[in-house]
């Protein structure tokens, strides 16, 4: 279920931005295809962190042995 | 021999006395000097601006309330200007005139020689050509004429918008001249079309008329004017009461009237005046009105490229302009809010790709749906 927790962190990060904006330019908040590309560009940011963990403590591993 | 090198010394010194005196000689005034051309000079109308060519050897009378006036000194012209109903009177050219000791003012009564005038008026060291905007105090009614005074962004507080229409001069006493510029939409470029159509309606919405600031008693000096270039809603009518046509309008009317008879040559002109490249839209701002000439490269400007924004973005960034005077003339930073429209514009940029991406993708899905419903 990583990809939930995953999804769980983007919408968090996204909601976060949005009430960022929303503060800031109260006129002109983030529509929803802006939203959904904030979205998206989290949640592959997530991913790659998440790989980018897993690849290091696999490299850690073989070092190790 | 001897006598030959006498006669010799004696020329020479007869040559250097006639070049002496040549030198030395200057016409006394009174019987040879011409008589003086009396110039009289009425208040112009309200908003009328009315230019006159000062001959040598003029007196010039004014014919009002010196104390409802004010001195400008522009570049070559020296400008009288009622801040009362923003009429002018322009005598052009005066201050490059080399015989503008022969030039008096008489005012009130009292007589004053031009050239002490202009010597008061102007900041010690200045030349003719050279800085932007020397905003004068009132020097006439017998106020200490020497309060000349650098453009003072401190006191910057509003931003009022105005329309230039051709041939028409910019208002004297503002401390920043800003404007909003558009050369024209490509062919069958919509999108730039819809940015500036965004541009004008943010304009007109976001931005109070300067006559509306004045009113509520805003000082000139405390106007950055915001100009749009506006060609002739009528013709044969002065600028004043096309402006008052305008004005008149509902702002829907107002946007309908600035889209339909924005002056993109006037545009490209004051384009050019700042060597911008592109159509725009440009909000540009300086320290003197455009009109006057070209923006040498010491000068201080502002520059606001909206030709990568997209349209619906374009009222933020007109706010951010108003805001960005008003932050220069204060020194107060708000570089985190500037960084926030910049990502926000950014996102809305890359999120218009990635909406065409997304629904060029369903349409690949889609096709073949509808053939199978076939």
């Amino acid at each position: 279920m990583k990809w939930s927790l995953d999804l769980g962190i983007s919408v968090v990060l996204t909601v976060i931005v949005w009430s960022g904006f929303y503060f800031t330019f109260p006129n002109e908040p983030l529509g929803a295809v802006e939203t959904v590309f904030v979205l998206v560009v989290f949640y592959a940011l997530v991913k790659l962190v998440r790989l980018a963990k897993k690849h290091l403590a696999s490299s850690e591993k073989a070092n190790l042995e | 021999m001897i006598g030959a090198r006498r006669n010799t010394r004696l020329w020479g010194v007869a040559a250097l006395l006639c070049l002496m005196t040549a030198l030395l000689w200057k016409p006394s005034p009174g019987a040879a000097e011409p008589a003086k051309t009396l110039i009289e000079i009425q208040r112009p109308g309200p908003g009328e601006t009315r230019r006159i060519e000062v001959p040598a050897n003029a007196t010039l009378k004014l014919l009002f309330d010196a104390n409802k006036a004010e001195l400008i000194v522009e570049t070559k012209d020296l400008v009288i200007w009622f801040p009362d109903d923003d009429a002018l009177i322009v005598l052009q050219d005066l201050l490059l005139r080399s015989d503008l000791s022969t030039v008096d003012f008489v005012i009130d009564g009292e007589t004053l020689h031009a050239g002490d005038l202009v010597d008061r008026l102007l900041p010690a060291g200045a030349t003719g050509g050279g800085d932007p905007v020397n905003q004068i105090e009132p020097a006439a009614g017998g106020e200490t004429g020497g309060g000349n005074s650098l453009p003072n962004l401190s006191d910057l507080r509003h931003t009022g918008r105005d329309l230039l229409f051709p041939l028409e001069i910019e208002r004297k006493g503002h401390p920043l001249y800003s404007y909003l510029l558009f050369a024209g939409a490509s062919r069958d470029e919509r999108d730039e079309r819809a940015r500036f159509k965004s541009a004008v309606k943010a304009y007109v919405s976001q931005v109070r008329t300067t006559e509306a600031l004045q009113k509520s008693g805003a000082a000139p000096a405390s106007i950055n004017i915001f100009y749009a270039p506006l060609k002739e809603i009528f013709e044969d009518t002065s600028p004043a009461s096309m402006r008052l046509h305008f004005a008149q309008r509902s702002a829907d009317e107002q946007i309908e009237i600035l889209t339909r008879l924005y002056d993109h040559a006037r545009a490209e002109v004051l384009m050019g005046q700042l060597r911008l490249r592109g159509n725009g839209p440009f909000i540009v701002s300086v320290l003197r009105p455009l009109s006057d000439g070209a923006v040498d490269q010491d000068e201080a400007f502002l520059v606001q490229d909206l030709s990568s924004v997209p349209p619906k973005l374009v009222g933020l960034w007109i706010d951010e302009f108003k805001r960005q005077v008003v932050q220069e003339a204060t020194d107060s930073p708000e570089h985190l809010r500037r960084f926030a429209l910049t990502l926000r514009t950014k996102i809305s940029v890359l999120a218009e790709g990635f909406a065409i991406t997304k629904s060029a993708v369903a349409e690949m899905f889609e096709a073949p749906k509808e053939e199978d419903g076939e």
